[in-house]
């Protein structure tokens, strides 16, 4: 049994916070929280639902791609979809779960519970996203790099919550993200996101972020310095791929042995990799 | 009416949203009940406190043994055996627990939340016990499941036809493997359900109980026995069932728990089953391991198969050894199998009980037999399909005898089939002719595709009888009944188009009222495809009992001799004078009638209703041929159904809709099991996976629209010349989907495992693309 | 337990209850209100309970009661205009048999018709891969709904 409360401001929602800290969960979109509570895992005294907190619901593009906490999955799919703007993101949107999730689901809920195997921590991951989090000293951002540890957790503390999430200019980028999942609707097992600076074959750099049920969501150090200055062949792939195994750390989860999770890690992030440089599309060059 | 597609009378209530649901029905003054479970697989109960719970506002009472123990009795045990050493819990633990999940208190209060709290403060201290959770290690005897038993053997039985060890020493050919078959749960849409009222004043059966349960007759039975009351005092309803497919069959503890909840607190008591507790003590199905041996000639013609059966019973023997020895007389299916040789042991292990689960048995002995022969076609260098052509039971074959006994000493016998002509039909749907220019086309385009084949056999329609009750009532219109209750298979529909065929009336006039004992005395249920046959032929016998009344009450009422007249379209009719008609309707008011006038000549009794029970001994045998091509990611491991197609033979069709909407939810239910469902526990016997994030359900984008075609051989067994069809589509995805794989893969027999998860698939693709790789080199070097 | 007093609108009509705090919505119009919600998982998983939130389907478990605050809930018993198409479709086409999934569907494929949208076959998959059936493979389910989209 759970208290339930609805601030309408982003101050009222620190303030509940800081009384309660990790006996208080922030409801957004729910669709992670509820089948928490519901199962047991976790058991919260208090709710705190920031659905009416207006100053947390947005999107605005201006070069940088800016959400607010309230920001649903499903409008800004939509909201993507019509600009054809940020690709990665674009394509991460419609992977997640179905479309009735999505309708509830926030952006920053998902990124914030970071459940493993989750693509959005992934994507945020390879855009070099900044996280922004409100506390009762006020605001602070983290590259998403430093807000997802190695451990699987969050670097947010009991009493902060992530009020918004900015994804810095990427449509300079080529990208594609590659998943396995059992069945259409299962979490995937594992994939990659990965977003090149690349022309004609030839890589200046890029980010991979590789994430998996059986692994916190990562980037790929050292497989990224591999490709500084290729050009894409299949031994770069696979280069590129065994680095992959050896860095990801998974652990066996039911169904998915860790030595897949691992070797299939690999051969996807090469997979997005070469869908990536090999894109034809030309890219939109203009800033907004 | 028979043989036609019509649509479902079911379906204006369940497309309304008016379905209804145990566990969406509300009764006033209705409380809740709630069970805390037991989260060890195996422990020593050493102290349970409920102090804190009793004292929660809105608690009204938390059982446990100790509270019930003078009326607690173990569940009987329903399928005895000779060979079998059975097991069978209590409704609530007393002090050994066996499984995980099993009942250690129950808790009844006003609202559910509250039972939720209040099980979160009871207090158990257990002493967590050594696990056993595999049959082989179960075999070592060390630790028991059961202390007084001496070792954890359930049951051990077998039998021969013909002399195998002969066969083999004198085969061309002979192959040995093992094969496993993951352990899984049903999960129907609608969890277990059970409300419970008890009116001590009611005239009628003072005890209600509404369940889910797809055998309401036999709930009743035990129920009596476990509450103490008599049969007749209880009533069980089972309205609509969110699917069953097995599970739904067996007796639980929450049956009779929330009965003796309902008769002690005076209160009408509900309890629904969460999602998790559907994984962890609705029991389960499949788990087997087969160690085979087939010889066979050099043209590929089996000679004789020996099966070692270990199949992993659980912590009881809820239905005896009914599955496992179905799969021992299974194995051989569509083939000739001249000399057969099997044996089984059932071995106890800390894990929920294993019982029939849609298939019951017959997936597992299919997976054996086709990977055997695929094996052997590999080995003798005989196109897959070719060996099981050379091996199939033919038409002139019929009625087959396998030499083979069922459990109950029957011989197993093979009504009727065309096996053959299944096997090119399907062929022919899946496009086998083209495969090897579409595999090389696809290929060029670097995709790796693959078409496998399977045959099977469903042996449907146990008995020993179900009942049908037809009655006309004095409007003309036709009530029926039968001893079954329905999870959404269409029998409202399908028997109503046995009688309005036999009763030559409109569908619209006759209403099936299944699920009730209160509307028929006696019944058994729905399992083994046993719907359409049983309480079908039952329903026709009643229907053909009622026919022959209605001629001669008919004719005592138009004064005529009963040899004077006929009856069709519905109408008794005097052969001489063709204008005197009665219908029904005036039939059944003159022998209902309330107004007393009617005499009641010699030989006829007032109403006009039959009962009549169906008895049968003669399973009736369906088969059929199913084909798929997949595609498989060389590395991912990913399996996508490409497109796949059956051909099935039910005998007589009622419903063609109704017999392929079975078909197709089987197969789903095959696919399920052969790419993703397996129940996984931690070394301590937890269920690791225990919901449907985490046990995957195929969706509608892993099954696409299945290609069906029908080849008709009636059953000589039945006077409806029916076959089931409930199970079918469950037995042969596995073996199709193993061979379809491996044929995309370019890899022999390789894949003995269900289900074949990617891991699994992508094992295997690395290995073939080593050998590949081997092979490669060598050539270059050479 | 503490309560909160909920004004929405439940198929067209303006009601206004209290409900404590931590009950999800579909346990409100399965109980509260009795209407069609099937409950089969509470966590997402099948989509048994999904209805439409104003006009968008969502899963009716994963939302508390007080979240519909304000808000407009459509159940089947409230699809008016497209029930009767959906149910001709869904019933020619043998596409439920148990029915328990039947209520979640029925909204899914009322969603996904919406605007006049004809989906493919394969957008339709797409569409309804949130919920599960057990029984029927979705082979008659996808057929209504293509048929549901043509007649519409």
């Amino acid at each position: 049994m759970f208290t339930y409360a609805a601030p309408t401001s982003v101050e009222q929602v620190v303030d509940a916070l800081s009384e309660w800290g990790s006996r208080a969960r922030i409801l957004a979109g729910g669709q992670t929280l509820i089948p928490l509570i519901h199962s047991g895992r976790l058991n919260p005294d208090h709710l705190i639902d920031i659905n009416g907190v207006r100053s947390l619901d947005f999107i605005h593009q201006n070069g940088d791609l800016s959400l607010g906490a309230c920001c649903r999955q499903h409008d800004l799919e939509a909201f993507l979809h019509t600009r054809k703007r940020c690709a990665l993101i674009a394509e991460a949107l419609p992977l997640i779960a179905d479309r009735e999730i999505r309708n509830r689901g926030t952006v920053c809920g998902s990124l914030a519970a970071a459940l493993p195997g989750a693509v959005l921590p992934a994507v945020a991951l390879a855009c070099n996203a900044k996280m922004r989090i409100q506390n009762k000293d006020g605001a602070r951002e983290l590259c998403a790099t430093d807000f997802y540890r190695d451990n699987g957790s969050v670097a947010l503390a009991p009493d902060e919550f992530l009020t918004g999430v900015v994804f810095p200019e990427c449509d300079l980028y080529r990208s594609a993200i590659e998943e396995v999942r059992y069945t259409q609707l299962s979490f995937p097992a594992c994939g990659a996101a990965v977003l090149v600076d690349s022309h004609d074959g030839l890589c200046s750099s890029v980010r991979i972020a590789v994430f998996g049920q059986g692994f916190p969501a990562r980037r790929m150090g050292q497989a990224e310095l591999l490709v500084k200055g290729e050009r894409l062949t299949p031994q770069l792939l696979d280069e590129v791929a065994v680095r992959i195994r050896k860095q990801v750390r998974a652990h066996s989860v039911p169904g998915i042995p860790e030595e897949y999770a691992r070797h299939v890690a690999g051969s996807l992030a090469a997979r997005a990799f070469k869908r990536a440089v090999e894109l034809s599309q030309p890219l939109t060059t203009q800033v907004n | 009416m028979l043989g036609k597609a019509i649509h479902r009378s079911e379906d204006a209530r369940l497309l309304s949203g008016k379905g209804r649901f145990v566990s969406n029905l509300q009764f006033p003054d209705m409380i809740h009940a709630a069970i805390l479970r037991s989260p060890h697989a195996a422990a020593r109960i050493l102290e349970i406190r409920t102090g804190q719970a009793r004292n929660l506002p809105g608690v009204i009472a938390v059982w446990t043994f100790a509270d019930l123990k003078d009326v607690l009795k173990p569940i009987p045990q329903i399928a005895p055996h000779p060979s079998l050493r059975p097991r069978t819990p209590y409704p609530l633990v007393d002090k050994i627990v066996h499984h995980e999940g099993e009942p250690v208190a129950i808790v009844a209060a006003e609202t559910y939340a509250v039972c939720r709290d209040a099980l979160r403060e009871i207090e158990v201290r257990y002493e967590p016990l050594p696990v056993v959770l595999d049959a082989e290690a179960g075999l070592s005897g060390s630790p028991r499941v059961h202390d007084d038993l001496a070792d954890n053997c359930a049951a051990h039985f077998g039998q021969e036809a013909g002399n195998v060890d002969a066969a083999l020493a004198d085969c061309d050919c002979v192959i040995t493997e093992r094969f496993s078959i993951g352990r899984v749960s049903a999960q129907a849409m609608e969890t277990r359900a059970v409300i419970a009222r008890f009116e001590p004043d009611a005239s009628t059966s003072r005890l209600t109980v509404w369940c889910n349960t797809q055998s309401p007759h036999i709930l009743r039975s035990l129920l009596a026995q476990q509450v103490g009351l008599p049969r007749f005092d209880i009533r069980v309803i089972a309205p609509d069932i969110g699917g069953g497919f097995g599970v739904k069959n067996r007796y639980y503890p929450e049956n009779t728990l929330i009965p003796l909840l309902a008769i002690r607190l005076g209160r009408t008591v509900k309890w629904v089953e969460s999602r998790r507790e559907s994984f962890l003590c609705t029991y389960h199905g499949r788990e087997q391991v087969h160690q085979v041996t087939l010889g066979l000639d050099k043209t590929g013609r089996i000679r004789g198969l020996r099966d070692r059966i270990l199949y992993d019973q659980g912590a009881y023997t809820t239905l005896g050894i009914v599955v496992p020895h179905i799969t021992t007389i299974s194995v051989p299916g569509p083939y000739r199998v001249p000399n057969y040789q099997v044996e089984c042991t059932a071995v106890y292990t800390h894990k929920a009980p294993s019982v029939p689960y849609r298939g019951a048995g017959k997936p597992q002995a299919c997976f054996v037999m086709e990977r055997m022969l695929d094996a052997a076609a590999a080995r003798l260098g005989i196109d897959p399909v070719e060996i099981r052509r050379r091996n199939l039971l033919q038409p002139e074959d019929f009625p087959y005898n396998t030499r083979l006994q069922d459990a109950d000493a029957t011989q197993v016998l093979y009504d009727s089939g065309d096996y053959p002509k299944c096997l090119e039909k399907v062929l022919d749907l899946i496009g086998h002719n083209s495969f090897e220019r579409e595999k090389r086309d696809a290929a060029l385009a670097g995709r790796k595709l693959g078409l496998g084949v399977a045959c099977f056999i469903e042996m449907t329609g146990r008995g020993p009888y179900e009942s049908g009750l037809v009655r006309v009532e004095p409007n003309g219109h036709i009530v029926v009944s039968a001893g079954i209750s329905s999870q959404g298979q269409g029998q409202e529909t399908t028997l109503a188009q046995i009688c309005a065929h036999c009763l030559e009336v409109e569908l619209g006039s006759v209403h099936v009222r299944l699920g009730d004992t209160a509307a028929i005395p006696l019944g058994i249920g729905v399992y083994a495809g046993r719907s359409a046959i049983m309480a079908g032929n039952a329903v026709a016998l009643a229907c053909a009992a009622v026919r022959e009344k209605l001629m001669k009450a008919g004719a005592a009422i138009l004064g005529v001799a009963p040899e004077a007249v006929e009856y069709t379209g519905g109408k008794v009719r005097e052969l001489a004078d063709p204008h005197r008609t009665l219908t029904l309707g005036e039939v059944a008011m003159r022998l209902y009638s309330p107004a007393l006038v009617f005499p009641f000549p010699a030989g006829i009794d007032p109403g006009l209703e039959a009962l009549r029970y169906y008895k049968s001994s003669r399973p009736a045998y369906s088969n059929g041929a199913y084909a798929v091509v997949v595609e498989v990611d060389p590395e991912t491991g990913h399996v996508k159904i490409v497109r796949h197609a059956l051909v099935h033979d039910c005998g007589n069709m009622i419903n063609p809709a109704v017999v392929e909407t079975q078909m197709t939810g089987g197969i789903a239910q095959g696919i399920g099991a052969s790419l993703f469902e397996e129940l996984q526990y931690g070394p301590d016997g937890r269920l690791l996976n225990a919901s449907l994030d985490s046990y995957l359900l195929p969706r509608a984008t892993e099954i696409p629209t299945l290609r069906q075609a029908h080849v008709v051989t009636p059953s000589p067994f039945n006077p409806l010349g029916l076959k089931g069809v409930g199970e079918g589509g469950t037995i042969p995805v596995a073996p199709a989907l193993a061979a379809a794989i491996e044929n995309a893969l370019g890899t022999g027999m390789k894949l003995t495992h269900v289900p074949m998860t990617p891991p699994r698939v992508l094992a295997l693709s690395l290995a073939a693309r080593e050998q590949s790789d081997r092979t490669e080199e060598a050539l270059i070097r050479s | 337990m503490q309560t909160r007093t909920v004004e929405m609108t439940v198929n067209g009509k303006t009601c206004s209850c209290s409900v404590p705090v931590t009950q999800p919505l579909a346990v409100v119009l399965r109980d509260r209100f009795r209407l069609s919600t099937s409950i089969s998982c509470g966590e997402g998983n099948c989509g048994s309970c999904s209805v439409l939130l104003d006009g968008q389907p969502v899963r009716s478990c994963l939302m508390l009661a007080v979240q519909a605050s304000g808000r407009a809930v459509t159940t089947v018993e409230g699809l008016d205009l497209q029930l009767p198409r959906l149910q001709k479709a869904f019933c020619q086409n043998h596409a439920v048999q148990c029915g328990f999934c039947a209520p979640g569907f029925t909204i899914a494929a009322a969603a996904l018709l919406q605007n006049g949208f004809r989906p493919s076959e394969a957008e339709i998959r797409e569409g309804i891969k949130g919920h599960l059936c057990r029984c029927s493979g979705y082979a008659g389910l996808v057929a209504a709904i293509l048929q549901a989209a043509a007649d519409g």
